[in-house]
């Protein structure tokens, strides 16, 4: 089936320009590593939406405490003696809430302030500009260990309030340069000629094109996201009550010469899905020939 | 001339920005509930309504926001710093105190993986689908995951409580008493060692991988050919001709790194008990100790905005593309 | 041997991960000293590929399989790395089509040009550490400027001494090419390959470095193979001119004749294909079908199949073996070859 590698004066919907941009399957063979990362995220959803089927105890169940790892706790139990494997996949589920949230965050202000920016263009691109470049010039975990500590409170929600707004600029960048290059391409400035109206252009003509960019960037930031609250945690500015694998190796600092265990899989777990979604990232700009 | 008229005229655009990020900060620090009166009091009985407001007053707490920063920056112009709350010690004195230990953490970090980054990523563009290709790739691809402070731990595990051969906390051996000053220096190295590669791993995954890209595009470029052509040896080639101009795009991101380097030494520092601004900052958020918290902001965004200009700097200078 | 270069059976195949491109495959000439040799084809053709063959810079997956390069006298082919090195610059220079991105961006033109100075005529390697110390060395230093400077005056640079600080993109198109001539030329080689030099120039321009480049030649004793797609440009400049065609020689022959009677298919179609002043009115005539995949070459004569004289059972199923019709003129095509010699080159 051959499809058009660039659309005329149609409109393009979201899957033709996908296929249109897919430089060959042959590249899809030759990323057999994004192929293992993908496979790892959809383990990781299933673990998260069904944790109670792989974990054994209930992450709240107590046994005896600082048992090294053994047949019946896979990976020992932490110094309040729960069974820290059950700990670990139940917190899967934190972690996607955690990365889930945020990037939902950053997607409705980038989009809005990026596409804004970029569709109108003039005073209002230069103000955005100016303030993206201000926050992003800035060292972010500094500015985030700044602004959660100045919650009396710590709870997992501001904290992902706090990323978001401090993560978006990264976001807005990318959707305000792709919006920029699609408004000046012949087919938008014909579409417009033809008399299509605003919302017609975005709809059919810009968001379809800049949705595969979009996927990439969620993937990146997603890892971003997830190994920022694993910092904020570490340094003592997170959660203790959420379940995540940060809370979790944090526990495990002071006791890391007695039982290491209670950190190091948390951490393996955590490092595992980084490295997933980095390849998973790095392979889908592969296939799909896109630089952002 | 120029270049000195364009550092000129940077060195001027820092001024503002530097009010502006000062006066967010300001804000943001005190908009934040409780102020260090109440972490000094805990929460204040009845009884002690009078002494709390009377530390107020002596504070300055009580005064308008715009009026306490003003105060700020007239003491801040005089050189005064401040006293901290809790420890009625100079703010100067303890900052002057741990700015070295975090500036040798980090220029070594950086130096560090500049290096070997670049000796990895040269090698793996020159040798190009050869299995030493793929297995630094492939370790740069699991660098990039690796959580800094889950990096140290594990380091930590491996080199100090099993193996015995180097310690983890602080900067030097406390009490200990050397007969030579090569006996101090090492021991000094010693306790560099597992934090520079904690700080530097990220960065010299990152980099490693950058600097392949960078020097694969610069090798196919048709001025490679004209350099062997030429009758020149291939190390010739490749670190005269071809690796200045892979490097060029690598200074850029250098200085957006130094940003994330000083995140990265909040994390080491607090694990390391490395006694530097990192962890005096992480600590002075938890006490509210807005003195300290406000100068170390200073600091710090004076920093990034500093390296930001000599980055671009450096690169004008490397690039003579570049017009200024 | 009076022959400055020859060329036996030169096989540069690419080695790619969808086949084996037989870039060149089995070429053969020769050139005398003071002879200037042509080679024309189109793109394709592998003109380029055999220009870089003989100072073997052909790079993965590209590899020289077969064949013998003998410049003056001796086999190249079979000389080390080392003294590879001190023919390339010194006896045997090339330069290429595009000028801007044939000079590295970020030394200066002086830096470069001084650089193969330094390396051939000094003896000094080119490494940093040389570098460095040369710019401390003054007495060679000053050596080496004053004939890099030399040099680009020859090449028609005017305001050569502050020219010689400056960087290729302060250089306009047409002085690019001629700082690179002045490169090539500088430690007067006695061949020198030029790959499609005037391709990416104005005509005036064009014109300019063709001129400079008789001059040249006249001065420092060098002898030219130029490479073109431009019949033309060759004629202007060439004694002698090869054809090539997807990796074969069609003809080999000197420029009057070519032009006058060309030998080959191929020759023929190229030759009407160039409009002509006072052919209004007619229509363009090109070459109908297209140059044959390198990968998987039609059997037989690689032109056949477009090829208006093609004898079928022949042409298609036996390559012609490239002879020598009249004395010095060699085609590679079955019409010349008499019937009854077909029998006794084993058809």
């Amino acid at each position: 089936m051959e499809f058009p590698k660039e659309s005329s004066i149609e409109e393009t919907t979201a899957l033709e320009y996908l296929f249109s941009r897919l430089s060959g399957l042959r590249k899809l063979k030759r990323n057999k590593a994004s192929i293992v990362g993908l496979c790892i995220i959809l383990v990781f959803i299933v673990l998260a939406l069904f944790p109670n089927v792989i974990a054994p105890y209930h992450p709240f169940t107590t046994f005896r405490s600082r048992q090294s790892p053994s047949s019946e706790h896979w990976f020992g139990t932490d110094t309040l003696g729960r069974d820290v494997f059950s700990n670990v996949i139940w917190g899967v589920r934190t972690t996607f809430y955690i990365g889930t949230a945020c990037v939902l965050i950053e997607l409705v202000i980038g989009l809005l302030m990026g596409g804004l920016a970029g569709y109108l263009g003039g005073w209002i691109d230069d103000l955005l500009m100016r303030i993206t470049d201000i926050i992003l010039a800035l060292p972010t975990l500094i500015v985030l260990i700044l602004a959660v500590s100045m919650f009396k409170v710590r709870s997992i929600n501001i904290i992902i309030l706090v990323m978001g707004l401090i993560g978006w600029p990264y976001m807005a960048r990318v959707i305000r340069s792709q919006v920029l290059s699609i408004k000046t391409t012949p087919y938008v400035e014909a579409a417009k000629a033809m008399g299509a109206t605003t919302q017609r252009i975005i709809f059919r003509h810009i968001l379809p094109n800049i949705i595969l960019p979009i996927v990439i960037l969620i993937t990146i930031h997603f890892a971003g996201y997830v190994l920022w609250e694993a910092s904020l945690t570490f340094l003592g500015l997170g959660d203790p009550n959420s379940f995540s694998w940060g809370v979790m190796i944090m526990a495990g600092k002071n006791v890391l010469r007695s039982c290491p265990w209670i950190s190091t899989y948390p951490g393996l777990f955590l490092f595992i899905m980084l490295i997933a979604l980095q390849i998973l990232g790095d392979g889908l700009r592969d296939i799909f020939d896109i630089r952002v | 001339m120029r270049l000195r008229n364009y550092i000129f005229r940077r060195l001027l655009m820092i001024v503002p920005l530097f009010f502006f990020t000062t006066i967010l900060v300001f804000t943001l620090i005190h908009l934040a509930p409780g102020d260090p009166v109440m972490i000094m009091f805990g929460t204040s009985t009845p009884y002690m309504k009078d002494i709390v407001k009377e530390m107020r007053e002596t504070y300055g707490l009580d005064k308008p926001l715009y009026i306490q920063y003003f105060i700020w920056l007239s003491r801040v112009f005089r050189g005064d710093l401040g006293y901290s709350y809790l420890n009625t010690r100079k703010v100067i004195q303890m900052i002057s105190e741990r700015g070295w230990p975090t500036i040798e953490l980090m220029v070594l970090a950086l130096v560090f993986s500049v290096v070997i980054s670049t000796v990895f990523g040269v090698f793996a563009a020159v040798k190009r689908h050869s299995i030493f290709d793929n297995l630094i790739t492939t370790t740069a691809v699991l660098g990039r995951g690796m959580p800094n402070f889950w990096l140290a731990m594990n380091l930590i595990l491996i080199f100090s409580i099993y193996l015995g051969w180097l310690p983890v906390f602080g900067r030097f051996t406390v009490g200990a008493v050397f007969s030579s000053p090569f006996g101090y220096w090492l021991d000094r190295i010693k306790h560099l060692i597992l934090p520079v590669i904690s700080l530097s791993a990220f960065q010299i995954a990152y980099f490693t991988r950058l600097i392949r890209s960078t020097m694969l595009d610069v090798l196919g470029q048709e001025y490679i050919i004209t350099a062997r052509a030429k009758g020149l040896k291939e190390s010739v080639v490749i670190y005269k001709h071809a690796l200045k101009n892979a490097l060029l795009p690598v200074v850029t991101v250098v200085g957006i790194y130094i940003g994330s380097l000083m995140g990265g030494a909040a994390i080491i520092e607090s694990l390391f008990a490395w006694p530097g601004m990192g962890r005096l900052l992480v600590n002075s958020t938890y006490r509210r100790e807005y003195q300290v918290l406000m100068s170390l902001n200073m600091i710090i965004i004076f920093m990034v905005l500093v390296s930001n200009l000599i980055t671009d700097v450096v690169y004008a200078y490397l690039d003579p593309r570049i017009k200024y | 041997m009076s022959k400055l270069l020859e060329i036996r059976d030169l096989k540069t195949y690419y080695f790619t991960r969808d086949g084996v491109v037989k870039a060149v495959d089995g070429v053969s000439l020769g050139m005398e000293k003071g002879e200037n040799l042509g080679i024309a084809g189109e793109s394709g053709s592998g003109k380029s590929t055999l220009g870089l063959s003989i100072l073997r810079l052909v790079r993965t997956p590209g590899r020289i399989v077969g064949g013998e390069i003998l410049f003056k006298g001796e086999d190249i082919l079979k000389k080390s790395y080392d003294e590879m090195r001190r023919i390339r610059g010194a006896e045997i220079s090339i330069i290429f089509q595009d000028p801007t991105s044939s000079l590295n961006p970020v030394y200066t033109i002086g830096d470069q040009i001084g650089e193969a100075i330094t390396l051939h005529q000094h003896k000094v390697g080119g490494g940093m550490l040389n570098w460095l110390l040369g710019r401390f060395n003054l007495s060679r230093a000053r050596e080496v400027n004053e004939k890099v400077e030399e040099i680009l005056r020859e090449t028609g640079i005017s305001d050569a001494s502050k020219r010689r600080g400056d960087y290729p993109h302060q250089f306009s198109g047409g002085m690019r090419q001629r700082a690179m001539i002045a490169m090539a030329l500088s430690c007067t080689p006695d061949l020198l390959i030029a790959d499609e030099p005037t391709t990416n120039l104005d005509v005036t321009i064009e014109a300019q470095i063709l001129e400079l480049m008789k001059e040249l030649q006249k001065e420092f004793d060098t002898a030219f193979i130029l490479i073109s797609h431009n019949l033309g440009t060759i004629s202007e400049l060439c004694d002698k001119i090869a054809i090539m065609y997807a990796g074969n020689l069609m003809e080999l022959s000197d420029i009057k004749t070519l032009f006058e009677s060309p030998k080959h298919p191929y020759t023929e179609a190229l030759l009407e294909a160039i409009p002509r002043l006072g052919s209004r009115g007619k229509r363009l005539s090109s070459i109908p079908g297209d140059i044959p995949d390198l990968i998987d070459p039609p059997q037989g004569c690689n032109f056949h199949p477009r090829c208006k004289y093609m004898i079928d059972g022949i042409c298609n199923r036996y390559t012609p073996p490239f002879i020598e019709v009249e004395p010095g003129i060699k085609v590679s095509c079955f019409k010349y070859i008499p019937k009854s010699e077909l029998s006794g080159l084993g058809l």
